[in-house]
């Protein structure tokens, strides 16, 4: 379990398709996070939001497995793998958008209830909110459970990047946790471009 | 150290990735610092969050779900790789029976001609081609047709056509069919008679014979097939077309026509490019081009010359003949697939039964690809319509009768494109959403078409029909996704 995902895709790629096992296990909670944000996120009015986060979790997975050929940067899986996720997730959206339509013509005039946040994954939405750099870090470190230099050494950037990034995500972490106590449909905020830039290096 | 420096080192303090001497004066600076103190408390809780909701997530258990998942679909992929030699095989199957290759070509040439009716034209030459032709009561050419079909070889057929007002048609072809260095010939006649409501056709290689009845839906595409002259004129005066200027063919001076317009198909999407040449004194056709690209990869191109005008007609030979020691095709005395609204969703339902979901086209494409996908369902899958048909083949008793009860099902698949194509001929703006619309979407239009001036037919998801007017139909598709 301590190969790198270059190693794994490889392996997969060589006919060795049990190998994907290692990469599901190691980020499937991080998926899940990252699913579950999103899809509780945005108002997307999800019933069950850990049911949606799962199958769409699955869904993303089995895509990767099939995809992987068209994977130029073996070292890049987990980027690719989010870049998936996100496309599932909005594809899990446009259709409940659609199945909400329909239930709303049937209710006729009825307006459509709001939709609620949900509060279980309230924090996970906090964090798909995220500019990405940020994100990747927080949903690495503790949904993924990987140590700042076991990131610095994914990601490729100096130790001391990944833990100014991590201080930063918490400082917007905690003020989009407090917007949305005080505005549950505010987003986050996006940090001003010298930010963006600090994190770029 | 202050305030602010402290601050910005919380995390990385917490994190345990401070160097000894950062590590005691964040310490040291705490100990006398409640403001601080109160930060790392907050952050710390935000931390425990952190932890706590990666433990929930962590929960899961996706990993035997989606290696399930992988296995299975990548045998689904072996098999179907495998299998596309099944599919075919079993396409193959179908097609051998000389009814629905009949069929097919009822299919590719009906959508040569495109049934259009005739609205008016500005144009004096074609039409008074058209109103020369229509005064004959029967006429007679040679055919020559090739679809070249990357999948089933090469077919070339050459035929005579024998068209009579009172009788119907006769259509003699021998077709030679050439695949993976295999040549197969065949003779069939084929007879459509309007009256009896049936198509003969009799297999002089095979020594069969078959005959189907025909709903009028059918009658009406049969009488237009086979690039009947009055009928090409009729699409190409609706469509745009080209005067070619003069040229001479079997030194009689003649005129071109051309037309590549989609319309002459009733823009079901084959590219299409038709060519009429028309004797400028007599005002009749002596020759007629058509080639047309169907779906991925089917070229059909077809000639047809040696046009004879009023001949006489014995009605002896719109009686189908059938030498005594032929045999009847299990084919025989079944009905040809109905070609209407109630055919139309009886396929969709096939679709649905056997894959799940509805045919993304309904084009020819469309078709090829939906009889291959229930072939292969019909083997692989465990739907409750692909048991029933396996019971079917099981108790069928003969292989024959298998067969037949397979073709007859597998021929109901056609109603999908041809009741779109006559549809589309008689320009009633058929449109169809399958790519987008599932079974589920009870309250998507599926499909829809003009059923009046100011009303359309349109079928939900679920394959209930309803007739709306245009603006509750602009509603309806307005709630379409993309």
């Amino acid at each position: 379990m301590t190969e790198t995902d270059q190693y794994y895709v490889e392996r997969c790629l060589d006919g060795h398709p049990d190998d994907f096992r290692h990469l599901v296990r190691r980020y499937q909670p991080v998926l899940l996070a990252h699913l579950a944000g999103k899809l509780a996120n945005r108002g997307a009015g999800f019933r069950n939001v850990r049911d949606s986060a799962e199958e769409a979790a699955q869904e993303t997975l089995v895509r990767a497995y099939f995809k992987m050929d068209k994977l130029k940067k073996p070292e890049s899986f987990f980027p690719w793998l989010l870049a998936i996720a996100d496309n599932v997730a909005k594809e899990q959206q446009r259709k409940e958008i659609v199945r909400r339509r329909r239930q709303s013509v049937r209710e006729c005039c009825e307006e459509a209830a709001p939709p609620e946040l949900s509060e279980d994954y309230g924090l996970e939405a906090v964090v798909a909110g995220l500019p990405e750099a940020y994100r990747t870090v927080i949903l690495l470190r503790y949904y993924g459970g990987q140590s700042c230099k076991q990131i610095a050494e994914q990601l490729e950037m100096p130790l001391g990047t990944v833990t100014v990034t991590l201080s930063r995500a918490y400082a917007l972490l905690r003020s989009a946790l407090q917007q949305k106590q005080g505005d549950p449909e505010r987003n986050v905020p996006r940090p001003g471009p010298q930010e963006v830039n600090e994190v770029n290096r | 150290m202050n305030c602010t420096e402290c601050k910005e080192l919380l995390v990385v303090y917490f994190e345990g990735l401070l160097e000894d001497v950062q590590e005691r004066a964040v310490e040291e600076h705490l100990k006398h610092c409640e403001a601080c103190r109160a930060e790392l408390k907050e952050l710390q809780t935000l931390r425990q969050r952190l932890v706590h909701g990666a433990r929930a997530t962590a929960e899961t258990d996706l990993e035997d779900r989606v290696m399930n998942r992988i296995l299975q679909e990548q045998n689904e992929r072996l098999r179907l790789a495998e299998q596309a030699g099944t599919g075919l095989r079993f396409r193959r199957l179908i097609m051998k029976s000389p009814l629905t290759r009949i069929a097919a070509a009822v299919v590719v040439v009906g959508c040569a001609i495109g049934v259009m009716l005739l609205a008016g034209t500005e144009s004096v030459a074609l039409a008074d081609v058209l109103a020369r032709i229509e005064q004959i009561h029967a006429f007679a050419y040679r055919t020559s047709m090739t679809i070249e079909d990357p999948r089933t070889g090469t077919t070339k057929m050459d035929g005579g056509v024998l068209v009579s007002n009172e009788h119907g048609m006769r259509i003699d072809q021998t077709n030679v069919n050439l695949h993976e260095g295999q040549e197969t010939q065949t003779r069939l006649v084929t007879y459509m008679l309007p009256r009896e409501k049936i198509v003969a056709v009799v297999n002089h290689a095979e020594k069969k014979y078959a005959r189907m009845s025909l709903d009028d839906a059918m009658l009406e595409i049969a009488k237009t097939q086979n690039r009947d002259p009055r009928q090409m004129l009729k699409a190409l005066l609706s469509c745009d077309y080209k005067d070619l200027g003069t040229s001479v063919i079997d030194g009689r001076r003649v005129q071109g026509f051309e037309t590549r317009d989609p319309k002459y198909l009733g823009d079901t999407r084959e590219n299409v490019h038709v060519t009429l040449w028309v004797d400028v004194e007599t005002r009749l056709p002596v020759r007629s081009e058509t080639e047309m690209q169907i779906g991925e990869g089917i070229q059909f191109v077809a000639v047809d010359t040696d046009y004879q005008w009023n001949v006489p007609v014995d009605a002896a030979e719109f009686k189908p003949d059938i030498p005594n020691d032929f045999t009847a095709d299990p084919m025989d005395g079944t009905q040809m697939p109905s070609f209407s609204e109630e055919g139309f969703i009886e396929a969709l339902q096939m679709a649905v039964e056997f894959t799940g979901r509805y045919p993304k086209t309904i084009d020819n494409e469309g078709l090829r690809q939906l009889s291959m996908d229930i072939g292969n369902a019909i083997t692989t899958s465990d739907s409750p319509a692909a048991q029933q048909w396996r019971e079917q083949i099981k108790s069928a008793g003969s292989k024959e009768n298998a067969l037949r009860a397979g073709q007859e099902r597998m021929m109901k698949l056609m109603a999908l494109t041809m009741f779109n194509m006559i549809l589309g001929s008689q320009q009633r703006d058929p449109v169809y959403h399958g790519d987008v619309v599932t079974p589920t979407d009870v309250e998507l239009p599926l499909m829809r078409w003009k059923s009046s001036d100011s009303e359309y037919r349109v079928l939900f998801g679920d394959l209930r029909a309803e007739t709306v007017d245009a603006e509750t139909l602009a509603k309806l598709e307005a709630a379409l996704p993309k």
